[in-house]
């Protein structure tokens, strides 16, 4: 029997295509610049909705701008955003759940009535009416967005900090006298982080697909910066002429998503399969 | 069963009110004036500000101002647009029809659509038709509703022609028609959960024990699968119901938006869009309080189907 194989090997081949088309999404955005043949701004009106060429891979839109190029600097805009999103919510929820985990009592109850709360919105719903209070533009967007996501991340490390605070290794750490802060950021964090990155691939497609949302009803980005979801809501206009300028950027967004859900999976599995060793 | 409803109900209390308070702060820790707003932004004379500020109380204090509010949406009066100068509540009632529609026909083509499908990716668990319909809802999950939305308007309503692309008619029967393409579009979007959990509910049921038995006795196949087997495994829909529900309330923002329906959600919207805090505050108490009401009555319900819940 082979013990330990290849994150690879245990991973499914779905997990595996995921992974390559997220790095490929990843690095076409890195490398816009360089990737990207045409300045994603530049306006050329004699050329307004040319259809794909060899000039312009994808064609043109209305303003006569690459949509090759709008496409790979839309994308790094949407996952630069995806990405802080996630990885602010991660962290404050992670710090809210191990406290509220690992400490228990009134701090435990005031968080999880709070977020009861916050959970009684729809995700998307309350971001919306906090982006129009604040006013729109993508930072608004993403601290919005990261407001929201916080009450699930929370719920999920409690949980499972519930369970580790009664193991044997916690209270060791305990009898050695190590602070509370140490126990639960060096020692409990570490056993619950798989599960804490399965949430992170997932929740990192869903917050594409709620940025998108945003950018789409004019909340998110405004221009000139664009991305995936604001082209969408560009590309309405000329839809019956050029539907590839909506399809394109619709079709990245779903790749993506998907991507990210078939790689949260198939990072379950294989942590699930670890453990059942 | 009765303690457990009365409880249940009395739970309500304190989140209403909670949410309340958060839909009220939120909008009210806005950073711009109200006052220059419903001037209409422009320059305006002190005089005119002062004047406004009186009439929507807004020089009153904050607790007093919410006060005031929440005393008035107790009483189904939710105050009164800034832009359209009319009754939040009475445009709320005006456009509900519209979005209860709406979140009619997208929960029952989706049951509809996941079911079936659900039953049928289980009974042949594995098989290249299991992992398409897998394959299928994830698409369906991942994909913005907007987009959905899109691609239907295009299909339908441009290339074939078979429905209206925008908008929305007169009466229930008219509306059927607006109402497909855009019910379609969020009934795909909310697809993968049911049909996830009717696929496990019915893998699970298919290896039990009185499955088996009926299977072992020679009951005919479709016999086991639809009378015995589905019947409990439907039981756990119940249980994502609410998830659905919140999915569905957003959904609807967007639906409404990309089709130009007029409904709750296209108001938030416009709202929103016009810093029309009256519209926002009332829209999204409303739909908070629609939130927290359907999920109370799909516990209630499945309390009552199933006794366990009530006593745990």
């Amino acid at each position: 029997m082979r013990r330990r194989g290849s994150m690879a090997a245990m991973a499914g081949p779905a997990t595996i295509v995921a992974g390559i088309l997220i790095s490929a999404i990843v690095l076409v955005s890195i490398f816009a610049p360089i990737a990207a043949p045409y300045d994603p701004d530049r306006e050329e009106l004699s050329s307004s909705l040319a259809p794909p060429s060899s000039a312009h891979l994808l064609g043109t839109d209305r303003l006569g701008r690459d949509l090759a190029s709008r496409l790979a600097y839309g994308g790094r805009t949407t996952l630069l955003s995806a990405l802080l999103v996630v990885a602010i919510s991660t962290a404050v929820g992670t710090a809210l759940g191990l406290v509220a985990g690992y400490r228990g009592g009134w701090v435990d109850s005031l968080l999880s009535r709070a977020f009861d709360v916050l959970l009684a919105f729809p995700a998307l719903l309350l971001a919306l009416v906090v982006a129009a209070a604040f006013g729109r533009g993508i930072e608004n967007a993403i601290a919005s967005l990261s407001v929201v996501y916080v009450p699930m991340i929370t719920r999920l490390v409690r949980s499972a900090c519930l369970v580790e605070r009664k193991l044997p290794y916690v209270e060791a750490g305990r009898a050695l006298g190590y602070s509370s802060a140490r126990i639960m950021f060096r020692h409990i964090l570490p056993n619950v982080a798989p599960l804490l990155l399965v949430q992170v691939a997932i929740d990192f497609g869903y917050s594409i697909l709620d940025l998108a949302a945003m950018s789409f009803l004019g909340l998110g980005v405004q221009p000139p910066v664009s991305d995936w979801g604001a082209m969408l809501a560009d590309a309405r206009d000329s839809l019956l002429v050029a539907p590839r300028l909506a399809l394109a950027p619709g079709l990245a967004i779903m790749i993506v998503v998907v991507s990210f859900n078939l790689f949260g999976d198939g990072l379950k599995e294989s942590f699930e399969r670890r453990r059942r060793r | 069963m009765l303690s457990y409803f009365a409880r249940r109900l009395l739970q309500l209390v304190p989140a209403l009110f909670l949410a309340s308070v958060a839909v009220f702060a939120i909008v009210r820790l806005s950073p711009s004036d109200p006052a220059i707003l419903l001037a209409g932004g422009r320059q305006s004379s002190p005089a005119t500000l002062a004047a406004i500020r009186a009439k929507y109380r807004l020089g009153e204090s904050l607790p007093r101002q919410y006060l005031a509010w929440a005393g008035g949406a107790l009483r189904g009066d939710l105050g009164e647009s800034y832009r359209l100068k009319q009754s939040v509540s009475s445009m709320i009632a005006q456009r509900l029809p519209l979005t209860l529609q709406l979140i009619l026909m997208s929960m029952l083509l989706s049951l509809a659509a996941a079911v079936p499908l659900g039953v049928i990716a289980a009974a042949n668990k594995g098989s290249a038709l299991d992992r398409i319909i897998t394959a299928f809802a994830l698409a369906a999950l991942s994909s913005p509703v907007f987009l959905t939305g899109i691609v239907g308007i295009l299909v339908f309503a441009y290339y074939l022609g078979w429905l209206p692309a925008f908008g929305s008619g007169e009466g229930f029967f008219e509306n059927f028609r607006y109402l497909l393409l855009p019910s379609a579009a969020l009934a795909l979007n909310m697809l993968a959960l049911s049909l996830r959990v009717t696929r496990n509910g019915m893998i699970e049921a298919l290896g039990s024990n009185y499955v088996q038995t009926a299977i072992a006795k020679g009951l005919p196949r479709r016999s086991v699968l639809l009378k015995h087997a589905l019947r409990n495994a439907l039981i756990p829909l119940f249980t994502v119901a609410g998830l659905q529900i919140g999915f569905l309330l957003t959904g609807t923002v967007l639906v409404e938006y990309t089709f130009g329906i007029g409904g709750i959600g296209s108001l938030l919207v416009n709202g929103i869009q016009s810093s029309d805090y009256p519209v926002i505050q009332g829209a999204t108490l409303f739909v908070v309080a629609f939130f927290l009401l359907v999920n109370l009555a799909v516990d209630l319900l499945y309390a009552a189907i199933d006794p366990r819940i009530r006593y745990s």
